[in-house]
């Protein structure tokens, strides 16, 4: 019980030191609700907090008080008993990934007749609600601004899900390469190559891009060149600002103030992600937190005897069949936690959260989950 | 359709896209479909997108990677990377590997190329459409990233970009093909929980509506199916409370909550079916399980 109650201590004291946490994982293992947790219970704990959420489900946003779309920053009653008193306040928003784009625009193009070609222009339309990558792009845009504004104690994201962790963990360097690219300035450049017979000027560019140039041409034609060339071009002023945020953000999500929590649920799949995701951190150099296992069917040493024995035998022999069952996925959570255990290392922090009877859509839920989470065993 | 031949109808088409969000059981899903039709003596081709290899996993091999492996008897897999994809589409169009070293491993391209968003999606759904030509049956684990939709809205997003060139006329080939639903289907899975519920509600009204493509019936995966009767339950919750009983209160309140989720689901999306599929109890999830899944949706399906 001792080494129970010091381990425990030992996430706790990780949640408490923290002012950015970020929590990551596979789609579908409860990221949003855990982020939503942890936060709340900051929160309660006397915390200035803010939870940025990217699409929860219905009945958490009306929880949080995000029903109508909030991508400002919305406070959350904490429904406080008065002996509980504190100074904590909780504030959540959701991350929208095409309102943050045009937001984006709005902030960073600053002559209109710019903005609204860039709004107006076709490829932007169809990209921008859908660019592979855009909601980790804006997630990491949103932290950095959110942590620059330094009006919160703890910042707690929820992550996309998606299942290419890499994706969201590659976001920055991926811009930066994106924007620092010199085949980019030639896109920027339009007048140079995209003239009426085509290939006007080409005798600055270097060797290598008529190759380039020509290739291109004969896959898609000179007029997607041209469009596409235009689009990056209305973007540049918007890039030229990401590259350097893009830095910013690379470089806080290293600091010892940030922790990166991993969310698994005890599916063979979502463990696999999780290690992956844990290689991924770990390679990455950004500091881990711990796992959370959600769902566990905890271990229940039944015996037929707690069945009462006024039950007739079709009941009890179901009420057996299912308490196997039970069983079967208790074997299987206790397996896939001594599996991360193994591969995160002796020191790495695991906890457990239970199945509950009810899926976790309010305040109550949230403070449960977030007592489980703070006294799991480790 | 009469419901005899509903799995026939479906496993006859050339391409079966599952789709979803992450861990709702796509792989699973797959996998049985993949079975099934082997079965049937067909060639089927299972792809993966830019996977972590899920697949491999389930059928405990080493990963499958960019080359068309035969995985199970008449079962093949691959999974499209979109770099090799890529690099496969352009030589086929270019045709002089020099050409597209110099022009393609040069590290600024392919800087480029890795930001350009669609793109991967492009070639990668360019090499399904390529598999659909040699296999009698194309099977796509669809990636979990906006339900895999992104993949299949890339060709028409692309073919309005473009005005010429063979990416045009490959974009227009491949969107032909996904909208026509005497070849293609699109299969939705999902699980009885709110979140996943409430998403595959809207996809229903958004998938054929806003994007024409040819949508089958939805696949509820894991419903923990209510094993005892009103007067059980009330057995069960009245009984004094032991570790055994805590556990029959828990999976009944579970299965409950399943119920509820598949009603919804079914009222919502009616008249489109929704096939349901129990949850496996097995501390492990392999071929075996999966034989039992295809299993049942040949029970329901025929």
């Amino acid at each position: 019980m001792i080494r129970r109650a010091k381990k425990a201590q030992a996430l706790a004291s990780l949640l408490q030191d923290r002012r950015v946490i970020i929590c990551c994982g596979s789609g579908g293992v409860g990221k949003t609700t855990m982020a939503a947790a942890i936060a709340l219970g900051a929160a309660r704990g006397g915390k200035k907090v803010i939870v940025l959420t990217i699409d929860p489900a219905k009945r958490l946003a009306t929880a949080l008080g995000l029903e109508s779309l909030a991508s400002e920053p919305t406070e959350v009653p904490l429904r406080l008993k008065a002996s509980e008193g504190g100074s904590g306040r909780l504030f959540a928003m959701m991350l929208d990934t095409k309102s943050t784009f045009d937001r984006l625009i709005e902030r960073h193009v600053v002559n209109p007749e710019r903005r609204r070609s860039i709004i107006e222009n076709r490829l932007y339309q169809h990209m921008s609600s859908m660019i592979a990558g855009s909601q980790e792009y804006m997630a990491m845009e949103k932290l950095h601004e959110l942590y620059e504004e330094g009006a919160y104690d703890l910042l707690v994201l929820d992550t996309p899900p998606t299942r290419h962790a890499l994706d969201f963990l590659e976001a920055p360097r991926k811009m930066i390469n994106m924007t620092s690219n010199s085949l980019l300035e030639w896109f920027l450049k339009p007048g140079l190559f995209v003239g009426q017979a085509g290939l006007i000027g080409l005798g600055v560019l270097r060797k290598g891009a008529e190759k380039i140039l020509s290739v291109f041409d004969r896959l898609a034609g000179f007029s997607f060149l041209h469009e596409l060339s235009e689009m990056l071009a209305l973007f540049s002023e918007l890039l030229g600002g990401f590259q350097e945020r893009a830095r910013a953000v690379y470089d806080l999500l290293r600091r010892d103030f940030v922790g990166f929590l991993l969310v698994t649920s005890p599916a063979s799949v979502a463990i696999q992600d999780a290690l992956y995701f844990h290689r991924k951190i770990d390679q990455g150099g950004l500091p881990f937190l711990g796992f959370v296992v959600n769902r566990v069917h905890p271990e229940n040493f039944w015996k037929t005897s707690d069945l009462p024995s006024s039950w007739p035998d079709a009941l009890r022999a179901k009420a057996i069949a299912r308490l196997e069952d039970y069983e079967q996925l208790a074997k299987r959570d206790r397996k896939a936690v001594a599996l991360l255990k193994k591969m995160g290392g002796k020191k790495t922090a695991c906890a457990s959260i239970p199945l509950f009877e009810k899926d976790v859509h309010d305040l109550d839920g949230l403070s449960r989950m977030y007592q489980e989470l703070v006294n799991s065993p480790m | 359709m009469s419901p005899k031949n509903q799995l026939d109808s479906l496993l006859n088409r050339r391409l079966i896209v599952v789709s979803g969000k992450g861990g709702v059981g796509k792989t699973t899903v797959s996998l049985a479909f993949a079975l099934l039709a082997a079965a049937r003596g067909k060639r089927v081709m299972l792809c993966e997108i830019h996977s972590e290899e899920q697949v491999a996993h389930v059928l405990e091999r080493a990963p499958i990677g960019y080359k068309e492996s035969e995985l199970l008897p008449n079962v093949w897999g691959v999974n499209i990377l979109p770099k090799q994809a890529f690099e496969e589409y352009v030589l086929l169009q270019i045709r002089f590997r020099g050409l597209y070293k110099a022009v393609f491993e040069n590290r600024l391209v392919q800087n480029f190329i890795e930001a350009t968003p669609g793109l991967g999606d492009m070639v990668s759904i360019g090499k399904v459409y390529a598999l659909t030509e040699s296999y009698d049956l194309v099977i796509v684990d669809a990636p979990a990233t906006g339900h895999g939709l992104a993949l299949l809205e890339i060709p028409s997003i692309v073919s309005q970009a473009t005005r010429m060139g063979p990416l045009k006329s490959d974009a227009d080939k491949i969107d032909r093909l996904l909208k026509d639903p005497s070849k293609t289907q699109v299969i939705l899975t999902t699980l009885p929980e709110e979140m996943p519920v409430t998403e595959a509600i809207e996809m229903n009204l958004s998938l054929d509506r806003r994007l024409g493509l040819p949508l089958g019936p939805f696949f509820l995966n894991q419903v923990e199916e209510r094993v005892f009767t009103d007067e059980e339950r009330r057995r069960i919750d009245h009984a004094p409370e032991t570790p055994a009983l805590k556990v029959l209160r828990l999976l009944a309140a579970r299965s409950d909550l399943s119920a509820e989720y598949a009603v919804r689901l079914e009222k919502e999306v009616r008249p489109r079916p929704v096939v349901r599929l129990p949850f496996v109890y097995s501390p492990h999830f392999g071929l075996a399980e999966i034989q039992t899944v295809a299993g049942e949706i040949e029970r329901r399906l025929s």
